[in-house]
């Protein structure tokens, strides 16, 4: 963004995006007007190695086809660094940096393996300034468009005046 | 000093500098028309993809650790696509090493040492 000359914007993160959005406002919050956070990941403490196993199983072995020399060893350390070592939450922040942040947020959840519902309501919980919409919303389609609206809405009621960049 | 040393030692830098500096390298169509470009670091090369005007969204596409522009066609929903009257719409894929190809047809000729790839 820096390279693109903008200094101030939205952060919309999709699944594994949903932590990037929170990491952001945690390192750079000068420049995260508001964020939000669709279908996040989260820690399952009753699966605790979901994202490790989907990360070895489906990501390393396309990461391998493509970058032979890097030793199995190498991505499970990896691996281990990004999902064991804080096995909490959304990975990328602690939840007291979540309660602490004032930064705007509209969180939709999700329930799968991977994008746990409790990691949504933890973070609109916490979140000071969070909003979450309904869930399930996916279905049916109106329901779908009304949500998407949501966010526009949202985003918009957040936008700068002086839409300064 | 002689010319043509002159000249390999000012080519020389002016390869440096350019490898040191960020680059954009040219838009090219995306999905949707939007404008793909690549910026350049070193050996990182990322791409990139804007559509829209307006206030600016830095859109993730989800995939896990895989997150790239390509997923957008699956996701619940394009953000590119769905917020583009809205704003001024950025996505890109996750930062990957570049690697650069390079193909010598006589190996005899091919760099040794620092210049080596």
């Amino acid at each position: 963004m820096d390279h693109l000359g903008i200094h101030r914007f939205f952060y919309m993160g999709y699944c594994i995006g949903g932590p990037f959005v929170l990491k952001l406002m945690e390192r750079a919050p000068e420049h995260v007007v508001a964020g939000v956070l669709c279908q996040p990941v989260g820690h399952r403490p009753e699966n605790p190695d979901v994202m490790y196993t989907s990360g070895q199983e489906v990501w390393a072995k396309e990461f391998r086809a493509r970058r032979p020399e890097v030793s199995m060893e190498t991505i499970e350390k990896y691996l281990h660094n990004l999902y064991r070592v804080r096995p909490d939450f959304v990975y990328s922040v602690s939840r007291d940096f979540v309660r602490s942040c004032q930064t705007p947020m509209l969180v939709l959840p999700d329930d799968t393996p991977a994008h746990a519902y409790q990691t949504s309501v933890d973070i609109a919980s916490l979140a000071p300034n969070a909003e979450v919409t309904v869930y399930p919303w996916k279905d049916p389609p109106e329901l779908k468009a009304r949500t998407i609206n949501r966010v526009r809405t949202f985003l918009k009621a957040h936008q700068p005046v002086t839409a300064a960049r | 000093m002689d010319p043509i040393r002159r000249n390999i030692l000012a080519t020389s830098a002016a390869v440096s500098v350019l490898a040191a500096a960020p680059r954009v390298i040219a838009n090219q169509s995306g999905q949707g028309g939007a404008a793909t470009s690549f910026y350049e670091k070193g050996n990182i090369r990322i791409r990139y993809q804007e559509i829209g005007s307006g206030f600016p969204l830095l859109v993730t596409p989800g995939g896990g650790l895989n997150s790239r522009i390509s997923n957008w066609p699956t996701a619940v929903f394009n953000a590119m696509e769905v917020f583009r009257n809205d704003f001024r719409c950025i996505t890109m894929d996750q930062r990957k090493r570049q690697r650069r190809r390079i193909h010598w047809p006589d190996p005899s000729r091919r760099p040794v040492g620092r210049f080596r790839r």
